[in-house]
């Protein structure tokens, strides 16, 4: 009921709409980022976005879309997760029917149905996204390589990630190329930036996240590169 | 007596390490000085500029992909017995490993303790020197002083004024850390204290192209 309203507000909005994936590991325990952004997602209440939690693997992307009340992608996901060990696909908690721990390329295959626009908030996103069968299925995509940082360990980190987190999935409907919403995304990151430095809040780790936004300028790689 | 105590002429170094953050950061500094970037991941592309004669000094990590450091100087010695090796790792060898480094002539530097005997050993003056190479050599670890002066008090100031530094737990892949010890890195130089400085460095550059004073 609560996806159909969203729905129903999403489509009178006439955006296009965003699948907001989240896929948590175990092994990092209470330091994992995942739910700290997942909380964040929560918090800014975005109609045309619909956030789904993969807790565990199953067998298909589909399945895990169903099992949150969704029946397919949209046609913009953005991710938010770990790379596996091996750069082959990303990191999940082993489920009970699927017993794996990394989201293969074909688990993410829809057929038919393809995705004009992938953004991952991953380590290393960009050296799994750029191997073959990966850009085939997501021609037009986003992400980093190396590491990626972010402080959300205080109040107003949590505040300055939902500032991004908010502006990043407003401004993604109206990108129709990598390039152009790399683009989009460097500025994003580069205002959150120079915002956070105006308000300086020290004692909540805002020079921490000035340097993070930094990184994520420096180290955000596109398909059309 | 050690290696390090001993000026080198030419010094002409290349830096092997499986910290991305370190290599881009090393790289870095390299390019400021128009230098090229001898600072990589993988210890092949290294044993070539040893073949090609382009470094007279390796300075490894115990830890890299595909081959443990000490196996890595061995076939750098193999190849250039001339080549001046050094072993730079948070970690001592013992045991063999120690032996092997020690009949290669190679000398084992802490990344938390030798850092600044390591810059020293390559700056070292020396009245047969007198080359390009050298001179800018010095030119980046001066520029490694500097922000290392300008930056780190600055940052560090803005940490300290940080409640429960232990609790503060920064996500970083799967090397979470805590602003402790991010405060402890800064303070030792270490691989991850040198990419937070690199890191501040560039965000003041940013926000000044953006018109903010910093």
């Amino acid at each position: 009921m609560k996806a159909t309203l969203r729905n129903v507000v999403g489509w009178l909005s006439g955006a296009r709409r965003i699948t907001v994936l989240f896929i948590p590991c175990g092994e990092f325990g209470d330091e994992d980022p995942v739910p700290a952004f997942q909380a964040i997602f929560r918090g800014i209440r975005l109609g045309h976005c619909t956030g789904v939690t993969v807790d565990a693997a199953t067998l298909h992307l589909r399945e895990s879309l169903a099992l949150d009340g969704e029946k397919r992608s949209e046609r913009t996901l953005v991710v938010f997760g770990h790379p596996a060990a091996e750069l082959n696909g990303v990191r999940v908690n082993p489920g009970l029917k699927a017993n794996n721990s990394v989201l293969l390329h074909r688990w993410w295959d829809e057929g038919e149905r393809y995705c004009d626009l992938f953004v991952a908030h991953v380590c290393d996103g960009a050296r799994v996204l750029s191997r073959e069968l990966w850009s085939k299925l997501f021609p037009e995509w986003v992400s980093f390589r190396g590491e990626i940082y972010s402080f959300t360990a205080s109040v107003r980190g949590q505040d300055r990630w939902a500032m991004v987190m908010k502006d990043m999935l407003n401004d993604l409907p109206m990108r129709k190329s990598a390039r152009s919403a790399a683009a989009a995304l460097k500025g994003i990151y580069l205002r959150s930036l120079a915002t956070t430095w105006d308000g300086l809040d020290a004692a909540g780790g805002d020079a921490l996240n000035v340097m993070y936004f930094q990184r994520c300028v420096e180290q955000m790689e596109h398909s059309n590169e | 007596m050690t290696v390090l105590d001993t000026p080198r002429a030419n010094a002409s170094p290349a830096f092997v390490d499986n910290d991305p953050g370190f290599v881009a950061a090393i790289n870095a500094w390299l390019t400021d000085v128009s230098m090229p970037e001898r600072a990589t991941l993988d210890p092949e592309e290294c044993l070539r500029w040893i073949e090609q004669g382009l470094v007279n000094v390796v300075i490894a990590d115990l830890k890299m992909p595909g081959v443990d450091g000490v196996t890595f100087l061995e076939r750098v010695h193999q190849i250039n017995s001339g080549v001046t090796l050094l072993l730079l790792s948070g970690y001592a060898p013992e045991g063999e490993e120690r032996a092997r480094l020690d009949r290669i002539g190679a000398q084992f530097l802490s990344k938390l303790e030798d850092m600044s005997r390591l810059a020293e050993f390559l700056r070292a003056p020396n009245p047969t020197a007198n080359s390009g190479d050298l001179l800018t050599l010095r030119t980046r670890l001066g520029i490694l002083e500097e922000l290392h002066q300008e930056w780190v008090s600055d940052l560090k100031e803005h940490l300290g004024e940080m409640p429960n530094p232990e609790s503060a737990w920064i996500a970083g892949g799967e090397k979470n850390f805590n602003v402790a010890q991010l405060i402890a890195d800064l303070n030792s130089l270490s691989p991850r204290g040198i990419e937070h400085i690199r890191l501040w460095k560039n965000a003041m550059r940013s926000l000044r192209s953006m018109g903010r004073r910093v």
